[in-house]
C-alpha cells in the first residue's frame, strides 16, 4: 500500500508559504483541500497518513483546521480508526476528544501499563469522555500473563482483550510485508476478531 | 450504529503495537462489518503518526 502524499507536508506547505499570516479562509480552503486530495482510496477502506511530526512554528490554527475536516469526513464512514501518536499528546491537544471507543494498548511492562492509567486519568482531568474503553494487552505469553494481570490490578485497570505474543509479526515486519496479511487462524488473529465483535456490539 | 459511525482511537505507549492492532483492525472490520451490517462499508484509517 502505497500513500501519494501526507497530510503533514501539505501541513508545511500551508506553514512555510510566504507572508507567513495566519490561516484566513484562502489558506484554510487550501488545506482542506489538501487533505480531501491526501485520501487514499481503496476497495474496502480510505486511508489518510498524517506524516511528518510538527516542526518550528506554532501549529495550532493549522491543527484545528485538519481536526475540524477529518470529523467532517468521518460522518461519512461507517468506522474511524485513529491510530494516535505515542503518548497522551492527543488527549491534551483533544484530537480524540470525540471518540467512541478508546483502546488503550498496553504490553506486559510496567511503563506501559502506567502510560494507560495515564490516559484515563487526564482523559477524567480534561473531562474526556469516550463511549467505552477496551483495554487491550499485547503481545502477551503464559509466562508474562501472571505478571501483567498483576499490574493491571495494581493500577486499576481491566483489560478487555488479549493479543497473543505472534512472531510472525517481526518476521512480516523484517520482510516488509502488511501485518494484516497475519494468518486468519493464527492466535492473534482471533483474538484481534474478538476485538471487532465487542467493537460490533458497541456499534 | 450512531448516524455518524463509530470512532475508535488507539492510545498507548510508543511500541506496544498500536499500529499492528490498527491496521489489523482496519482489516477485520471491513470484512467482519460487511457481513454483520450487510452493507459495503468504507472505513478511513488516520494515521496520526507523525514520523
Amino acid at each position: 500500500m502505497s500513500v501519494k502524499r501526507s497530510v503533514g507536508q501539505s501541513r508545511e506547505d500551508i506553514i512555510n508559504a510566504p507572508m507567513r499570516s495566519p490561516v484566513t479562509n484562502s489558506k484554510q480552503e487550501h488545506l482542506e483541500q489538501a487533505i480531501h486530495e491526501s485520501i487514499e482510496e481503496f476497495p474496502k477502506f480510505d486511508i489518510i497518513v498524517m506524516g511528518r511530526s510538527e516542526g518550528e512554528g506554532c501549529y495550532c490554527a493549522v491543527n484545528h483546521v485538519i481536526r475540524g475536516v477529518i470529523d467532517t469526513r468521518a460522518r461519512g464512514y461507517d468506522f474511524t480508526i485513529i491510530d494516535c501518536h505515542a503518548g497522551l499528546e492527543h488527549l491534551s491537544r483533544r484530537t480524540t476528544r470525540d471518540v467512541d471507543i478508546m483502546l488503550v494498548v498496553v504490553e506486559p511492562t510496567k511503563n506501559s501499563v502506567q502510560t494507560a492509567k495515564r490516559v484515563m486519568e487526564i482523559a477524567k482531568e480534561l473531562h474526556i469522555q469516550f463511549g467505552a474503553v477496551f483495554v487491550v494487552a499485547n503481545r502477551v505469553t503464559p509466562e508474562n500473563r501472571p505478571r501483567l494481570d498483576e499490574m493491571a490490578k495494581e493500577n486499576g485497570l481491566e483489560i478487555t482483550a488479549y493479543v497473543p505474543f505472534e512472531p510472525l509479526v517481526n518476521e512480516y515486519d523484517g520482510m516488509g510485508k502488511p501485518v494484516s496479511d497475519l494468518p486468519k487462524d493464527s492466535p492473534a488473529s482471533r483474538a484481534i476478531d474478538e476485538i471487532c465483535q465487542k467493537i460490533l456490539s458497541y456499534a | 450504529m450512531s448516524a455518524k459511525g463509530i470512532t475508535i482511537a488507539l492510545s498507548g505507549k510508543g511500541g506496544v503495537g498500536k499500529t499492528f492492532i490498527s491496521s489489523m483492525l482496519v482489516k477485520r472490520l471491513a470484512e467482519h462489518a460487511a457481513f454483520w451490517l450487510s452493507t459495503p462499508i468504507r472505513i478511513p484509517t488516520s494515521l496520526r503518526r507523525w514520523a
